[in-house]
């Protein structure tokens, strides 16, 4: 029935079962699943459009791919210091503002994820070795720091867009 | 798009595999041509996490999906060539653009029967590739009918070659149109692209309904052209060939007199300088304007005094443009556009 329910939560990636598990640690633990989505718009039958999400396809130059990863705590026990780790995907460029996460503090890398910092306050070497501010479109990764405990049973959901170059 | 492993837990998604057909929302963002197709993407997540304090191995999660095919081009065209009634292999030229995320050939049409906003219809049109060689239309160097394996990004120039119908009057305006059509094999692993170097490819097919995982899927982003409609793979723009008759006036004048007491009076012995305006206007070119004076009767010419534009000129028939043979000043101006002007002065002693 928790898997019943989580696939509520998720219907549309469910459409294609374009969901792609990674590697899940024994019971007792934390999983992962990741998906790319796109937002499609629909016209209903009163003639209202809407945005809805689609597995990604048509996947041309220009495309805004939206990334969805799910965690949740499968175990008995509450899950602590939830760290998620997502680098850019290649070929691809950061939407500004775009990364989501609740009960997350975000952070962002513009130099292969060795500094991690708020978007605010991210700086990189320019070519003089000056700092600056670092610009969305640098970004090379994305840190979901959960924050207290996720207890047994829950999930919750980390995510990012980002246009195909 | 490939997603590698779609193992999704049972069978209970079955009633969701209603596959509604949606239109796409493709934000055009600035990347040029952009990553090309059948590039993999891929994504990973790693999830670090504690259990009562303790540390557990990092989990992950990946996805994997292709670059799919976005086909699309430009014919820049508007501009405006001037012609002469009834000359023939009028070229002008346009240019033919591949937006799109492979290389691709171009098939090329010309359209000489528009209707609309001109006044005659160039005639026995055809589309030449500029081969590189050397600039300007070349019939014997630029002879390529298609555009063979342009790069993503590139341009090629196109010139449309017509006759123009001796009919036409001066400021009479012809319209021609150059469509270009994309081809390309797209039959390469995971439906890629495969260069035919030398030959045209196959009409390309736009993929239809749903998505195909794990295949490059081919989508028309063109916008609609002078002939053709949007999303068809092709373009198509306009140039124009104006008639445009060049207008020639020539007036010779006596610029001064000198006589030999250092007066202006005309008696023998005094030197005349005389002035040849030559004034083109109108549009066109003049070719091999040549302006011959014979000398009056009873002067004689004083040697080397020919100036072209204040450029002094030798009277040899040489690499100069002017010369003085057989009692006849005469200067050589070649192929001239108008508008254009030339002053010529000489000087001669009255016997």
């Amino acid at each position: 029935m928790r898997i019943f329910s989580f696939l509520l939560t998720t219907t549309l990636f469910a459409l294609m079962g374009s969901f792609s598990s990674g590697a899940q640690a024994a019971d007792g633990s934390v999983r992962i699943t990741s998906i790319a989505q796109i937002e499609v718009e629909t016209v209903g039958k009163d003639g209202k459009k809407t945005l809805q999400r689609t597995p990604v396809s048509k996947a041309v130059p220009g495309t805004e791919v939206i990334y969805t990863n799910t965690f949740e705590n499968i175990g008995k026990q509450p899950a602590g210091d939830i760290v998620i780790n997502n680098p850019i995907p290649n070929d691809s460029e950061y939407t500004a503002g775009s990364a989501f996460g609740k009960n997350c503090d975000i952070q962002f890398s513009a130099d292969g994820g060795k500094i991690f910092g708020h978007a605010e306050d991210l700086k990189i070497k320019d070519a003089q070795g000056k700092d600056r501010s670092a610009l969305p479109k640098e970004y090379t990764h994305i840190r979901w720091t959960y924050k207290g405990q996720l207890a047994a049973g829950k999930s919750g959901e980390v995510g990012f867009r980002a246009a195909i170059k | 798009m490939r997603f590698p492993e779609c193992h999704f837990p049972k069978s209970r998604t079955r009633w969701l595999a209603v596959w509604v057909w949606l239109s796409l929302i493709v934000p055009q963002i600035g990347w040029a041509a952009g990553t090309p197709s059948g590039t993999t993407i891929s994504n990973t997540a790693t999830l670090a996490y504690s259990i009562a304090g303790t540390a557990q191995p990092n989990i992950s999660s990946a996805l994997t999906f292709l670059v799919d095919e976005k086909i699309n081009l430009t014919v820049a065209g508007g501009v405006t060539t001037n012609v002469a009634p009834g000359s023939t292999a009028q070229a002008t030229a346009l240019t033919v653009t591949n937006n799109s995320n492979s290389p691709l050939d171009f098939n090329l049409a010309v359209t000489s029967a528009i209707a609309v906003g001109d006044n005659f219809d160039p005639t026995a049109c055809g589309a030449f590739v500029e081969s590189g060689t050397t600039a300007g239309y070349q019939p014997l160097q630029d002879t390529a009918t298609f555009i063979d394996e342009l790069a993503a990004d590139a341009t090629a120039t196109v010139y449309a070659v017509c006759n123009i119908p001796g009919t036409a009057v001066d400021t009479n305006t012809g319209l021609v149109g150059l469509t270009a059509t994309a081809l390309g094999n797209f039959t390469g692993a995971n439906g890629t692209y495969v260069a035919t170097p030398g030959s045209q490819g196959a009409a390309i097919v736009a993929t239809a309904g749903a998505n195909t995982q794990g295949t490059v899927d081919i989508l028309f982003a063109d916008v609609a052209g002078t002939e053709d409609a949007a999303r068809d793979a092709m373009h198509s723009a306009h140039n124009t060939y104006l008639i445009a008759i060049p207008v020639m006036s020539v007036t010779k004048t006596v610029a001064s007199v000198l006589d030999p007491s250092g007066g202006a009076v005309v008696m023998p012995g005094s030197v005349i300088t005389y002035q040849i305006a030559v004034a083109l206007s109108g549009g066109g070119t003049v070719t091999n304007l040549v302006i011959d004076d014979p000398l009056p009767a009873n002067t004689t010419y004083v040697p080397n005094s020919i100036i072209l534009n204040s450029v002094a000129k030798t009277d040899a028939a040489d690499a100069d443009n002017a010369q003085f043979s057989a009692n006849t000043v005469s200067v050589s101006l070649g192929n001239v556009a108008a508008p254009a002007n030339f002053v010529i002065t000489f000087r001669a002693t009255i016997n």
